[in-house]
């Protein structure tokens, strides 16, 4: 005689904490909550996971009692229930079908449409997202054009200084005029450029410094000093393009006693291995990386690099990201005119991993959006990923 | 104190929600008994009940980040604003049983024959124009308010013409619309064609349905007129009809949702709003009447859904609108809508979804005060005065604002729907919100776990008898 324990229908659903990728061959399960991951390409496995994202099924389906008993599909149910990333419910426990609210990924579409319908509807507050301004000076930055640009900005963001502030015509003027915002104020520029703020100015001002190699250890040392008789945050960015440059870096910063620093890899055309080596990412970097469900939608609607930022050149051209076309210039446009058009037609904010070789992988998702590397080297996948 | 709570459904499923993680999450009985420290549990699930302990699932949940709002929000929000609504005139020639200005009301501005000063509106108009922006991407909203605003028809094509003059020179979409009784449409139809004016008819259903809404001098059932009015847009302007032309229904003692539904729906092929009695600012004395009048809209629905040939637009229930907040609002979801929120950083909200002034619209009324709309009433909203000037005291907005967060955010708090609650404080009932230093708060609304509990229930359960409406409400309602 059969018991009822072994004819028993159940109901499977995976937890909506479980990040779900379905590709021709494979799928992966992420478990946001521990980085616990499942990969499996057996077919009985993928075509579960492929019924349960239909629509009507709403994130459960029926597993019958001759599905449930087959090798491949029980052992991946055991593994899932193993790792908390999904369950079964015998169907007599309820009168009917449950639901299970999936995190709804299937986005990329639609991002622009969504991004301005939901931030950029008339009526919405559109500078209040602004975060972060760089203003690249020269010898030809007018200030008097700079300033009422500067006003009409909230009040909130960051602003960056790239450059040899000394090289701009009333710069003082500039500095008095940043003196009095409350924003954070970051200047980043050589060693050889930095100049002494306070006493006059510091009011939330920093300073990063960048360092190329090979190193002027003079300028270095004296820049040192004079940021060592202030008390500014400071940062040391060290542009490296190869080990060598790594390994004097950290030379430099013990010699120096340098407490905050970053290493930034240079592309310079010639050292792409340098990058293999150290910067492309493997596929368990990609999967070590702790990833929430915000990220997972984050990667999918946004460039986190560029998004609510802009730059600001000696010109006065106005750009999201000075890799792609200038937006306008702060002499004929209006930062809500700058922002609407980067939302409309821009290639930054919204640049996301959805091109190909990235739009078949399986990772596609796991990896940050596109940087600045990815448009200088020239390609899109800098990981050893191969699908 | 907020925590993650257990419901059931009518199917008798089990599911757990977690508030902090905005994480609805089906679980299995066994779950629920470890969850509620049963006896004989599946040790299964009591290590995973350990396990979703351990990530923080049944942590106190953190307090929200109550925020205020500063000045330049208020007058960002008026160089935004996208909506200006002009009280025409407070006259109108219907004297309609409920209407908000009648018997049934306190706290409105007597109502004396008046029509708004049109030089006060132009300059309003021209310092709104002022501050915006030009763009071919700006649409501005331009609304007629009543009284019945066609008993002023003068003063709307005088507004037309200065808008079509100001317009071009910002580039602007203008969008005019209209709530009228539609008793004076013959004598206008011709300019609202022209103008592609968005008309709002008030209709109540059939002759017997509409009969509160009768005309003030002979007390004669307005319906004849109204419908003989509608019918000659329909015959005579087909296209403008279809695309412009929608009603607005009042549900009352003496119609139904159904009645509506049909008689609009079989009539003019149109789906209409359906509104309840407005619940706020009734007359002490006025109660008993109120009540008797009144109709509730979920019941009404739930018992025309009941009849298998209802016409009703699933899209168009009650509990399809509470589902899709709660995707929306109350689901991982979330952040569909919310791209900003992704962005690192501290995330602020303010308590309730009181309009802020000026962020969807600004009303002038016939007495040149600025209020926030025209359903609130303008002792409780006025946010500046015009004459030959425009007067906005932001500092002064900006206070009285920060007061009333300041004096709810402790209630709000302890509400489970504290993140998005539809609640416009000055709608609420049995408050004086320049006393709330002195008197405790009251919200109607308040959801404890109880009431969430018993929301998510039904909305699950919907959900499970219409599964695929998670993908279209998705799709169709928060995406597109």
């Amino acid at each position: 005689m059969i018991s009822k324990k072994n004819l028993t229908n159940y109901w499977f659903t995976i937890e909506p904490y479980v990040y779900i990728c379905i590709t021709d061959n494979c799928i992966l399960l992420y478990n946001t909550l521990d980085g616990v991951f499942i990969e499996s390409d057996k077919i009985k496995v993928i075509e579960l996971l492929r019924e349960i994202v239909q629509e009507e099924n709403c994130g459960v389906v029926l597993l019958t009692n001759e599905q449930f008993k087959q090798k491949e599909i029980n052992d991946f149910i055991r593994e899932l229930r193993g790792k908390y990333m999904g369950d079964v419910i015998d169907v007599d426990l309820s009168k009917g079908k449950p639901v299970q609210l999936l995190p709804f990924f299937n986005l990329s579409g639609d991002i622009r449409a969504l991004c301005k319908k939901h931030n950029f509807a008339s009526g919405k507050k559109i500078l209040e997202f602004l975060s972060e301004i760089s203003i690249y000076v020269d010898h030809s930055t007018n200030i008097t054009n700079l300033i009422p640009f500067l006003q009409s900005l909230p009040g909130n963001l960051t602003i960056n200084v790239v450059g040899n502030l000394e090289n701009v015509v009333d710069y003082v003027e500039l500095l008095s005029f940043l003196d009095q915002l409350p924003s954070s104020k970051n200047l980043i520029c050589p060693c050889t450029n930095v100049i002494s703020l306070q006493p006059t100015f510091e009011n939330n001002f920093s300073y990063s410094v960048l360092v190329h190699f090979p190193v002027d250890m003079l300028q270095l040392g004296h820049s040192r000093q004079l940021l060592l008789n202030q008390t500014l945050p400071i940062e040391y960015v060290f542009e490296v393009s190869s080990l060598d440059d790594c390994q004097q870096a950290k030379q430099l910063v013990e010699q120096f006693g340098i407490e905050k620093y970053q290493l930034k890899p240079i592309y310079t055309g010639d050292n792409i291995d340098f990058f293999e080596e150290n910067v492309f990412l493997t596929k368990e970097d990609i999967l070590s990386t702790s990833m929430s469900i915000e990220d997972f939608f984050a990667n999918q609607a946004m460039n986190i690099y560029d998004f609510w930022k802009v730059n600001v050149m000696p010109n006065g051209d106005i750009y999201a990201n000075v890799n792609h076309l200038a937006l306008g210039n702060i002499c004929t446009h209006s930062i809500h005119e700058i922002i609407y058009k980067e939302v409309e037609e821009g290639k930054s904010w919204l640049r996301i991993r959805n091109q190909a070789p990235c739009s078949t992988c399986i990772y596609q998702w796991f990896c940050p959006p596109p940087s600045d590397y990815e448009i200088i080297i020239g390609r899109l996948d800098l990981c050893h990923v191969k699908q | 104190m907020i925590q993650t709570l257990i419901h059931t459904s009518e199917h008798d499923n089990s599911y757990m929600y977690n508030p902090q993680f905005r994480l609805s999450m089906l679980i299995h009985p066994e779950f629920k008994k470890a969850y509620e420290k049963s006896t004989n549990v599946n040790p299964y699930y009591l290590k995973k009940y350990t396990y979703l302990k351990n990530h923080g699932f049944f942590s106190k949940q953190k307090p929200i980040n109550f925020g205020t709002i500063d000045e330049s929000i208020v007058k960002n929000n008026i160089t935004q604003t996208p909506q200006i609504v002009f009280e025409t005139t407070d006259f109108c020639n219907l004297d309609c049983s409920y209407c908000s200005f009648g018997d049934f009301y306190e706290g409105f501005d007597v109502r004396n024959q008046k029509n708004i000063n049109i030089d006060h509106a132009i300059t309003l108009l021209k310092y709104i124009f002022e501050c915006k922006h030009k763009s071919k991407k700006n649409k501005l909203y331009i609304s007629f308010h009543g009284g019945e605003p066609l008993f002023n028809g003068n003063f709307i094509k005088q507004i037309v013409d200065i808008v079509n003059q100001l317009k071009s020179e910002k580039e602007m979409e203008i969008v005019y619309n209209m709530t009228t009784n539609a008793t004076l449409l013959h004598k206008y139809i011709h300019f609202l064609v022209e103008n592609k004016f968005q008309l709002l008819i008030s209709l109540d259903g059939n002759e017997s349905n509409h009969s509160y809404r009768f005309f003030r001098g002979n007390k004669e059932n307005s319906f004849r007129k109204v419908i003989e009015n509608i019918d000659m847009v329909q015959r005579d302007y087909p296209e403008y009809f279809a695309e412009y032309v929608n009603f607005n229904a009042v549900l009352h003692n003496r119609n139904s949702v159904k009645d509506i539904y049909e008689f609009i729906y079989s009539r003019y092929h149109k789906i209409p709003r359906i509104a309840e009695l407005a619940p706020n600012d009734v007359v002490p004395d006025k109660e008993v009447l109120y009540q008797r009048m009144y109709h509730n809209k979920r019941r009404s629905e739930a018992e025309y859904l009941i009849e298998e040939s209802n016409q009703l637009p699933h899209e168009e229930l009650l509990l399809y609108t509470e589902l899709a907040n709660l995707l929306k609002y109350y689901s991982i979801n979330y952040y569909i809508s919310s791209i900003t929120d992704l962005f690192p950083g501290e995330k602020k909200y303010v308590p309730s979804n009181t309009c802020l002034p000026f962020g969807k619209k600004v009303m002038l009324t016939r007495n040149n005060k600025l209020t926030l709309c025209e359903k609130v009433s303008c002792y409780k909203s006025s946010i500046g005065d015009v004459d030959e000037n425009i007067k906005i005291d932001i500092p002064e907005i900006t206070r009285q604002y920060n007061f009333y967060y300041e004096h709810v955010k402790e209630k709000c708090q302890h509400c489970y729907v504290n993140r998005f609650c539809g609640i416009c404080l000055f709608l609420l009932k049995n408050n004086i919100l320049d006393k709330l230093d002195m008197e405790e708060f009251f919200c109607e609304e308040f959801h404890d776990s109880d009431a969430f509990q018993n929301k998510l229930y039904r909305i699950i359960s919907f959900l499970e008898k219409y599964p695929k409406d998670y993908s279209s409400v998705i799709e169709n309602v928060i995406i597109i």
